[in-house]
């Protein structure tokens, strides 16, 4: 199964019991000789709840808010988000499970 | 092993071929989704419907209708397999000759009947040999 990141970026992602763990801001990948393996998701919280602005300035003001203010970011191994429906990510865990950087 | 952040490191980076010419920008990246292994990078889309689809779904939309509208079929996003990236660093470098695979219609119908008639323009590309970049 093929998800495209740049779709992927932004999206809500809700923990196990449906609380809110953050959106999808980056991935992070190892390379490995020709390929590259993604080892972590990593979430950043943002305030913004609407999809009233394209998914770009979404994105770009999550990083923003990451560099700027106290955002949360956590990190998802690789295992522990749910991708199956690209539009509705979440953990298979809970949020409080993960690490916050 | 490198580490990579590939929506900072990658995404709309700029992408040079083997010839160390500009050959678009990383407009998207796929990745493949594997049972009981971690997902792995599978290719880099470029053009200008995976730019619309993700700038808004209804920019896409128009851009097809407009498409419909004139004529004209609506291009397969061209894609580039990861294992032709070469190095990541301010560019992306892809090991593709990106004036003979990469579908730049727009570019070379301009470079032909605008740019390459303004006088002193010449097209000609210099092909260097390509470099061994170490990963």
């Amino acid at each position: 199964m093929i998800v495209n990141l740049e779709l992927l970026l932004g999206r809500k992602v809700l923990d196990v019991n449906g609380e809110k763990a953050g959106r999808v801001f980056d991935v992070r990948c190892e390379q490995q000789g020709k390929e590259a393996i993604v080892r972590e998701w990593v979430l950043a919280a943002g305030s913004h709840r609407t999809r009233s602005v394209s998914d770009v300035v979404q994105f770009l003001l999550l990083q923003l808010r990451a560099r700027t203010e106290t955002a949360k970011v956590r990190v998802v191994p690789w295992d522990k988000l749910d991708l199956r429906d690209p539009r509705n990510p979440r953990l298979t865990c809970r949020i409080d499970e993960l690490p916050a950087e | 092993m490198k580490r990579l952040q590939l929506a900072r490191d990658v995404l709309d980076q700029q992408l040079i071929d083997r010839y160390e010419c500009n050959a678009g920008k990383v407009d998207g990246i796929g990745l493949e989704l594997r049972d009981g292994e971690p997902p792995r990078v599978a290719f880099l889309d470029m053009g200008s419907d995976v730019l619309a689809r993700r700038l808004s779904p209804r920019l896409e939309r128009w851009l097809q209708a407009l498409r419909k509208l004139i004529g004209r079929k609506t291009p397969e996003p061209y894609r580039v397999e990861w294992s032709k990236v070469v190095k990541i660093a301010n560019a992306v470098t892809i090991d593709i000759d990106s004036d003979r695979d990469a579908p730049n219609h727009v570019e070379h119908w301009l470079a032909e009947h605008l740019i390459g008639r303004i006088p002193g323009a010449s097209r000609e590309k210099k092909k260097k040999e390509p470099e061994q970049h170490n990963q």
